[in-house]
């Protein structure tokens, strides 16, 4: 499980995340949402272990996050981020040498599914075969957190029906998901709980299907209230 | 299954199987799949999945046995109530939607009538 | 650490493969002006020159590649694939810092004993350049100077440049960390680092030029390496920890 208390993290003037607490429980599977900018990556990337919070702590199963929690923890960046000088092969090597978790029978499983090949040079690789190499990476980790930062971005309709299986078979008892994503239509039926987020700010968290029970709105009804009067 | 994200999903799941149930798809003590395969079968989040049986179950139509999974009530009656409880849904459904155009019950018959003769010569 | 260190060394393959090529090509147009050309003297100097050249170039190269390669690992996105593995920040600079000494030392050990062998050829093939080499050595000794250029003090040499330079790289990491961490890469980071770099590398000298003995310049060589080796060392251990606190990728 991951807790963030009170973790804010200022650019000069900009405050990205601004006094979050907020906690990822086992077992579930999160949708962060919030417009571009709204501090939904810095806080992961905090959670991650990659960013330095300018206060406030996050902590992994108790623990303030570092080497521990990386090893426990799958973080996947919107941005590409392999060596070019890397092939598909190379990549799965690369987790494989540092993540005791990283499966590469599930590693080539997920290839084949996203129809990609060992041989492939990062570098030449398309935009769309990049995101997909990214998850394929990611979810060939049995790790105890996954963090999917616009996990669907870029990628065709069959992949993104594949990558929504791969979810739903990581997801566990034992394991946090947690996915942030602008196609919220994508993440309806995955996701148990939203995680709504602006300028920085916890707005509130939601169950999803008590949501729909109570209120009848969707997700994505719900993310037009709540930032659709004014700008995120 | 597309689903109506307004919609408690379970709720629509849930009725997906009573269908079956009904139409004989999923026969009578036929073995449902255990909760992680029916969120992967239908694309559904896990807590979701694990709702649909303890509605199911409620309603008398399924059965969990431990250890052993989930079974269809072998119960015919019981398929029949429900065969007869969607119908009834299904009727006030289709009556309310005609209510709501200014049409009536005999309205109705009549319409279901013409319906039925043109599904006869196709 | 042997992982980080295996892909550190995949990240600055590229270069060593062609500063072994360019040194092969430079080679061997030496080998076949002496052996084919004796008396092309100028040829003779020229690639003499050349290997020099690429002998000091290459190992300043491999320096300034090893800190661009940290540079891009702490300011660009590459960077997650070394910081989101469970390995702090001792673990990764260590392995930084351990790929780029390795380095040096062969190719320093590499040059140096090329250097051995063709002046050996050199002076084999050449007897009247041999005889000429002997002449200046004991005009040296006559004149009492204790400078010997044999292969002995040659080496000593090299290793005190070779540790110095490994030493200035470490600075060069702790300026960049610096930079990166603390100023975030701000507009006058660049500048405050380099400021940084020259105040570091001016301490660096003024430690090694405190020895003041009477003895041997090879000595003197070997404790100003020692010197540097440990100045390294300490720059590493205040790099990583400033990396460990205060870095975000």
């Amino acid at each position: 499980m991951i807790t963030s208390k009170d973790l804010t993290r200022k650019f000069g003037t900009k405050t990205a995340v601004d006094g979050v607490s907020l906690t990822l429980t086992p077992g579930h599977v999160y949708a962060m949402l919030g417009p571009n900018g709204s501090g939904k990556t810095t806080w992961m990337k905090m959670a991650a272990g990659l960013m330095k919070p300018t206060s406030g702590e996050v902590l992994f199963e108790g623990q303030p996050v570092g080497v521990e929690s990386r090893r426990h923890v799958a973080y996947m960046s919107t941005e590409p981020y392999f060596y070019p000088w890397m092939t598909v092969k190379d990549v799965g090597a690369y987790y494989g040498d540092f993540f005791e978790d990283f499966s590469a029978e599930k590693y080539a499983s997920l290839l084949r599914e996203m129809e990609l090949e060992e041989g492939m040079k990062t570098r030449t690789l398309s935009s769309g075969m990049m995101a997909k190499l990214k998850i394929a990476v990611t979810m060939a980790r049995d790790a105890r957190v996954y963090m999917l930062d616009e996990p669907f971005n870029g990628i065709d309709l069959l992949a993104r029906d594949e990558i929504r299986q791969s979810i739903l078979r990581e997801s566990a008892e034992d394991k946090v998901l947690l996915l942030s994503s602008h196609l919220v239509e994508e993440m309806e039926a995955v996701c148990d709980t939203a995680i709504f987020i602006r300028q920085g700010k916890l707005i509130e968290v939601r169950n999803l299907e008590e949501m729909r029970e109570t209120d009848h709105v969707s997700m994505a009804d719900r993310y037009r209230e709540i930032y659709g009067h004014t700008e995120g | 299954m597309n689903f109506d994200p307004m919609i408690p999903i379970w709720l629509q799941v849930a009725t997906s199987i009573k269908q079956q149930i009904v139409t004989g798809r999923l026969p009578p003590g036929a073995k449902l799949p255990g909760g992680r395969d029916l969120a992967l079968q239908y694309g559904i989040n896990p807590n979701t999945a694990a709702r649909i049986y303890q509605e199911l179950e409620r309603e008398g139509v399924c059965q969990t046995q431990r250890g052993l999974g989930t079974f269809v009530t072998d119960s015919g009656e019981t398929v029949q109530r429900l065969r007869e409880e969607m119908a009834r849904g299904a009727v006030s459904r289709f009556l309310a939607d005609l209510k709501g155009i200014g049409m009536n019950r005999e309205d109705a018959i009549e319409l279901i009538r013409k319906e039925d003769n043109t599904d006869d010569h196709q | 650490m042997g992982k980080l260190l295996k892909y550190e060394m995949r990240k600055t393959m590229a270069l060593k493969l062609i500063l072994l090529g360019i040194t092969a090509v430079a080679e061997v147009a030496f080998l076949i002006t002496l052996y084919l050309n004796e008396k092309a003297a100028d040829t003779l100097a020229l690639t003499s020159v050349l290997l020099f050249f690429i002998a000091l170039a290459g190992t300043v190269l491999i320096g300034v590649q090893s800190v661009l390669t940290l540079h891009r690992d702490m300011n660009t996105k590459q960077g997650y694939m070394l910081y989101m593995t469970p390995r702090n920040s001792f673990q990764i600079l260590g392995a930084k810092m351990l790929e780029n000494g390795l380095s040096l030392l062969l190719a320093g050990g590499f040059f140096f004993l090329l250097g051995l062998l063709d002046v050996t050829l050199l002076f084999s093939k050449l007897g009247s350049l041999e005889d000429l080499w002997k002449m200046f050595q004991d005009f040296m000794r006559m004149i009492n100077t204790e400078i010997q250029l044999n292969s002995w003090s040659v080496l000593c040499l090299v290793s005190e440049m070779l540790a110095s330079w490994l030493a200035t790289v470490s600075i060069a990491y702790l300026a960049d960390i610096v930079a990166s961490a603390l100023l975030n890469g701000k507009k006058m980071s660049g500048f405050v680092a380099f400021l940084f770099f020259i105040a570091l590398t001016g301490v660096l000298g003024w430690l090694q030029n405190l020895l003041r003995t009477g003895a041997a310049i090879e000595t003197i060589l070997l404790i100003r390496a020692g010197i540097a080796l440990v100045y390294a060392g300490i720059m590493y251990a205040v790099s990583a920890w400033v990396m460990d606190r205060y870095l975000s990728v």
